[in-house]
């Protein structure tokens, strides 16, 4: 009677974990399998799955030797550029080298996650010592406020990319 | 308790405090930081190197996985213990080897790398140990409760089948070897990060053979511990963790904190979950990523099978987007974890056979 009673529950208590489990697999699909919404500056999803087309070469020279020479209108040219090819890494090393502190930040982890080799120190498009000393500088500035004050939300989530970036510059296998 | 032989308990010891000091030597030989042995990670890196992912910087067939499955098979042959044999239900075997794969790829390393990555100072490790033990102690309360996936009344089999992967994985290995271009071969990203051959493969070699006279398994451990307190297996662990630690701090791989560590993810909750899903899916498959190797090196038939659950799984969890990334886990990560465990529950569940 007892050992009856107790596989009755131990078998109930399975299926209430896989009632539970099922709902949340249900609730997960519908968030992975439903349509991006158009983000800023995102082309609209179509449905299609060709990757974005890159900007020209023509564009993204004569935006990086603005850069190159500090010209003045670089910063404008590199968050245009940005703007119009979200997707670019190229795009977004140029926006990332015209910016300072968390802003820049931002850029090279949006960079980083669409162009891994970035941060990978046995490529040639490598860049850690530069993204480094960006990661660095930022984690530095947060810190400080960190010992004056909490963070607000966007100090935040720039914390998320220094140490996103951290991660990267580390190695590691993914 | 039945006792011990001295020399059974100093071969456990022994497998544990090598296999920790091998795995801090590969990382510092060249192997991706951390992931000196993951075995998940060589899995993925495999079906890379055969054109199943796609991803070239993921794409290298180590030569410790070759190393493990042929060492396996010779200390099984050398001792008379390769005897091949096959289970009931070879498709939920493989389904299971899939799903050790998934919870892996989601923590970001198999259970060995998660032992790795404690003795390396990672912070982000104990939520996954945590986990771990969970999905074992789990899978426990069901063997208790008359959990029969038939792997205890294996029938035998064709001594072909038994040699099939244990032999192919090593004869493959030659052959990408002897055949430059065979199989792909990533200059760039992880695949780029690489152990001198001869010391990978002879590490895989001794593993592989250490790890059959011993019955080392990290999950084992646990298993063993929670169903029957035997606390053999627990040892080797302790070795393995003590092991690993010293040569992480002589050889300058102890970084403690819990931002800054390579192969990892910041999300505690769901390295606790991959990881119990890893833990629940290596019990009822008998074994963790490396005793699933080992296994099949002494001929089981369903170790081979849920091998090529974990080369399936290693595919896939690059093309769909499952494995995590340094920025967390993926919705398709996330999906594939509580489908996992919804699995699990599920084959617990209809394999129940209370007496």
């Amino acid at each position: 009677m007892k050992a009856g009673l107790r596989r009755v529950s131990f078998d109930a208590l399975t299926t209430a974990v896989l009632l539970v489990l099922g709902a949340a697999v249900a609730r997960q699909g519908a968030a992975v399998f439903a349509p991006p919404a158009p983000g800023y500056g995102a082309p609209e999803h179509t449905g299609a799955h060709s990757p974005p087309a890159p900007p020209p070469e023509a564009e993204l020279a004569r935006v990086r030797v603005l850069v190159d020479g500090n010209d003045p209108a670089a910063g404008a040219a590199a968050a245009g550029l940005a703007r119009e090819y979200p997707a670019s890494a190229e795009a977004l090393i140029l926006l990332a080298r015209g910016l300072e502190g968390g802003a820049a930040v931002r850029a090279w982890a949006r960079a980083v996650e669409l162009d891994p080799s970035l941060a990978d120190a046995h490529s040639p498009r490598y860049l850690g010592g530069r993204i480094g000393e960006s990661v660095e500088r930022e984690l530095e500035r947060l810190r400080d406020i960190k010992r004056a004050r909490l963070l607000d939300a966007e100090e935040d989530a720039e914390l998320s990319d220094v140490y996103y970036l951290r991660r990267r510059l580390a190695g590691g296998c993914e | 308790m039945r006792m011990r032989l001295p020399s059974e308990r100093a071969m456990v010891l022994a497998t544990g405090a090598l296999m920790g000091f091998l795995g801090v030597l590969l990382a510092r030989a060249g192997n991706p930081a951390n992931s000196g042995i993951c075995i998940s990670c060589f899995f993925e890196n495999l079906s890379g190197a055969l054109g199943l992912t796609g991803e070239a910087r993921l794409s290298y067939f180590r030569p410790e996985l070759a190393g493990i499955a042929g060492g396996a098979l010779l200390s099984a042959l050398a001792a008379r213990e390769f005897r091949p044999r096959a289970g009931r239900f070879p498709l939920l075997l493989f389904a299971l080897g899939f799903l050790l794969i998934v919870g892996s790829s989601v923590f970001m390393g198999c259970p060995i790398k998660l032992v790795l990555r404690l003795a390396a100072g990672d912070l982000t490790a104990p939520a996954g140990a945590a986990g771990l033990a969970a999905g074992i102690w789990t899978g426990v309360r069901y063997l208790r409760a008359g959990l029969d996936l038939g792997s205890e009344s294996p029938q035998p089999a064709g001594t072909l089948q038994g040699l099939a992967l244990p032999a192919g994985l090593p004869v493959l290995f030659a052959l990408s070897l002897a055949v430059p271009g065979l199989l792909i071969s990533g200059s760039a990203g992880p695949a780029a990060l690489r152990a001198p051959l001869l010391l990978a493969l002879g590490a895989g070699l001794v593993l592989g053979a250490m790890g059959q006279s011993s019955r080392f398994c990290v999950t084992g451990a646990l298993t063993n511990l929670f169903l029957a307190r035997d606390r053999l297996l627990l040892a080797g662990l302790g070795a393995f963790l003590a092991a690993a630690l010293l040569a992480s701090l002589a050889l300058g791989s102890f970084h403690p904190g819990l931002f800054d560590q390579p192969g990892s993810n910041p999300d505690h909750l769901w390295n606790f979950l991959g990881m119990a899903l890893t833990g629940f899916a290596a019990v009822l498959a008998g074994g963790c990523p490396f005793r699933q190797v080992v296994l099949a090196g002494e001929g089981r038939v369903d170790a081979a099978l849920t091998v090529l659950g974990m080369l399936a799984g290693g595919a896939l969890v690059q093309r769909w987007g499952i494995a995590s990334t340094s920025a967390g886990p993926t919705g398709a990560g996330k999906l594939a974890v509580l489908a996992g465990l919804f699995f699990c529950f599920a084959v617990a569940r209809l394999h129940r056979r209370p007496l």
